[in-house]
């Protein structure tokens, strides 16, 4: 499934925060949502899994929106926030049975696949354990766990390193690779620009509500005029110009 | 590090004004009047119908006055903040502290002494007491509620000789407290002052040891007490601080299985957080056994089916906002579950815990002159009630909610 933004105008306020931002994530690719504090990337991310909507502009899902299709298109993403949002009253293995329940999944199906999920996080051994005795970077494991318990056609991720273990950074961005070759479209928000520059296969770089640059490393590095330009080094360059803009 | 607690103190005195503002609100003063009143009309004509040698009214003393000394903490208006900010000041806090352990000795005190004096007429009608005996209870539960405030202190020192592990032990302030209370009523009121004061001597050369504070300690204990002020305001109006806590209640699990339509997952949701959620499950649970009471003990038949259905009108108004607890949790926002079947399940949910109220509150109705046809009423009407408000009150409701 293709997401589409298409000139979309949103936020919370009065004020928009996002002018006019329109980009792609095509099926089995990963987009990096790259911008500095406040950009928009929290905001666009927000608006793409509903629960902001926009002011003006569209965003669907290979024709479908949240307005019209609000049951079929939030069946078809998945979402890793950056602050992992739990539940207080359920445990890790509730939460499970939880999202089983949601995505209308088959428990004794589903099974097997959650608890090579834990195992592949440690977290097998914590099933009857509440939120409140998990650290940050569990917490977000059991996000991760969650998400990839059904196969979203979109996947959304905001910010998905802090907190986490080197191993669990690995094991996450293996779970994302083998996400694309299933076609799933894979939106990702990070400041970790290393990682983003080996893992993602497009850009989209914000600033201040806007989308400054988008494509490919190699399109950036014309767009930059410098052939040998890391991430880093557009980035640095295009954020010091928005701010100074 | 004196100027920050003074400051505290001030912010935190401003604080409990407005909520007692709150608190005793015109009806409240009123009803609190009455109360009173019929408490120490009822005290006195208990005590006349008193007399000495009660074997049980020493236990009862014992019991009250271990349990007066718990009132009445140390507060040392610590916040979690601190542990970062003030690090730096860590040797600086024994001055905050000090500050902090004198004024709550005062407040601490004064509660004692007069709950003291409360249970004094009582200790006089059954153990004979003369005025010598009553002054050193007083003196004993004085100096006891000194030993409890050291003992806090000591439990919030780094330095102390004993181990954390063991400092709880050691320092068990129900203990001391036990003790004193059986050395001043089983013994005489100056073997509990002579207790006390032993006590007092062995807490002081703990105290004498250089101070420094056990943030993480310190922090929690304060944390504790502030919720516990906040949980009692919290019966009067709503403290957006105060957060039900979550037990696991494991035997809970056929309830959930009442509560749960198969295969929803907002059913599921609400059915796991309302039994685990102290606050929902706990104000229903505490209304519907005043409500068995008041139905057992009156005799008139249609006033206990009014009350029925009252009672019932008001679990299902309490138990309206529980359809928002989960709003502010992004996620639930994400389900793929329709906004039908969301009120759907919370109807459900209504449905089935009006239903257990009503069935007890109606077997409750049976009373002690055991009319079963009046129970029987009772609980048809408890379940129409429930019918009605789940069909028809709570989906205009949630309208309004929404």
């Amino acid at each position: 499934m293709t997401l589409k933004i298409e000139h979309l105008v949103g936020g919370y306020g009065q004020v928009p925060v996002l002018k006019d931002v329109s980009f792609n994530v095509e099926p089995g690719e990963l987009v990096g949502l790259i911008g500095l504090n406040g950009a928009g990337k929290s905001t666009t991310i927000n608006h793409v899994i509903g629960l902001l909507r926009p002011y003006s502009g569209t965003i669907s899902l290979d024709g479908l929106t949240v307005k019209a299709n609000e049951a079929e298109y939030k069946h078809s993403i998945a979402y890793v926030p950056e602050t992992p949002i739990l539940y207080d009253e359920l445990t890790l293995r509730e939460h499970l049975e939880l999202t089983m329940m949601a995505y209308s999944l088959d428990p004794e199906k589903t099974w097997p696949r959650a608890k090579d999920l834990l195992q592949t996080f440690r977290l097998d051994n914590k099933l009857d354990w509440f939120p409140a005795k998990f650290s940050k970077g569990m917490k977000q494991k059991v996000m991760i766990c969650c998400a990839f318990l059904h196969d979203p056609k979109l996947l959304i991720v905001d910010e998905p390193f802090y907190g986490l273990d080197p191993l669990a950074v690995h094991e996450l961005l293996r779970l994302i690779n083998r996400a694309k070759c299933h076609h799933t479209a894979v939106l990702m928000s990070t400041h970790v620009l290393d990682t983003a520059e080996r893992y993602c296969d497009r850009f989209v770089l914000l600033t201040a509500g806007r989308v400054k640059a988008s494509g490919t490393l190699k399109e950036l590095r014309q767009q930059a005029h410098n052939e040998h330009a890391s991430l880093d080094d557009i980035y640095l360059k295009m954020a010091r110009d928005g701010v100074d803009d | 590090m004196t100027n920050l607690y003074k400051k505290r103190e001030s912010a935190h005195f401003v604080m409990l004004i407005k909520y007692w503002r709150l608190v005793f609100n015109d009806h409240f003063v009123i009803a609190l009047f009455f109360l009173l009143g019929a408490l120490a009309y009822g005290y006195v004509g208990w005590l006349a119908k008193l007399h000495q040698g009660l074997w049980w009214a020493p236990l009862l003393l014992i019991i009250w006055s271990a349990c007066l000394l718990q009132v009445g903490r140390l507060a040392t208006l610590l916040q979690p903040a601190d542990r970062v900010f003030l690090l730096p000041q860590s040797q600086a806090m024994t001055a905050y502290m000090k500050k902090a352990w004198r004024h709550s000795l005062l407040l601490a005190e004064m509660i004692t002494i007069a709950g003291t004096i409360v249970a004094l007429p009582f200790a006089r009608v059954t153990m004979g007491w003369n005025n010598y005996q009553l002054a050193w209870a007083v003196i004993a539960m004085a100096i006891g509620k000194l030993d409890w405030l050291l003992l806090s202190w000591i439990h919030l020192n780094n330095n102390t000789h004993l181990a954390p592990g063991k400092r709880d032990w050691m320092n068990n302030r129900w203990l001391q407290s036990i003790v004193i209370a059986i050395g001043i009523f089983a013994k005489d009121a100056w073997a509990g002052a002579i207790v006390a004061v032993l006590f007092l001597l062995a807490n002081w050369l703990e105290y004498r040891i250089a101070f420094s504070l056990d943030w993480n300690r310190a922090i929690d204990y304060e944390q504790h007490r502030m919720d516990s002020i906040y949980r009692f305001f919290n019966l009067f109006t709503d403290v957006p601080s105060v957060q039900g806590s979550i037990k696991r209640r494991r035997w809970a699990r056929g309830i959930v299985n009442v509560l749960t339509v198969n295969g929803h997952s907002w059913s599921y949701l609400y059915a796991w957080g309302f039994v685990r959620n102290d606050d929902f499950a706990g104000l229903v649970s505490r209304l519907t056994i005043v409500a068995m009471l008041v139905v057992f003990f009156v005799s008139l038949s249609w006033l206990k089916w009014v009350l029925t259905l009252l009672f019932i009108y008001v679990i299902a108004g309490e138990l309206t906002p529980f359809y928002k607890h989960f709003d502010a949790n992004a996620m639930t926002h994400l389900f793929p579950a329709s906004h039908s079947q969301r009120v759907h399940d919370f109807q459900h949910l209504t449905f089935v815990v009006l239903l257990l109220s009503g069935c007890l509150i109606g077997l409750a109705s049976l009373g002690n002159r055991g009319d079963w046809q009046v129970m029987l009423i009772d609980i048809v009407l408890a379940v129409i009630e429930a019918v009605l408000i789940s069909r028809i009150l709570i989906p205009q409701r949630l309208k309004n909610v929404k």
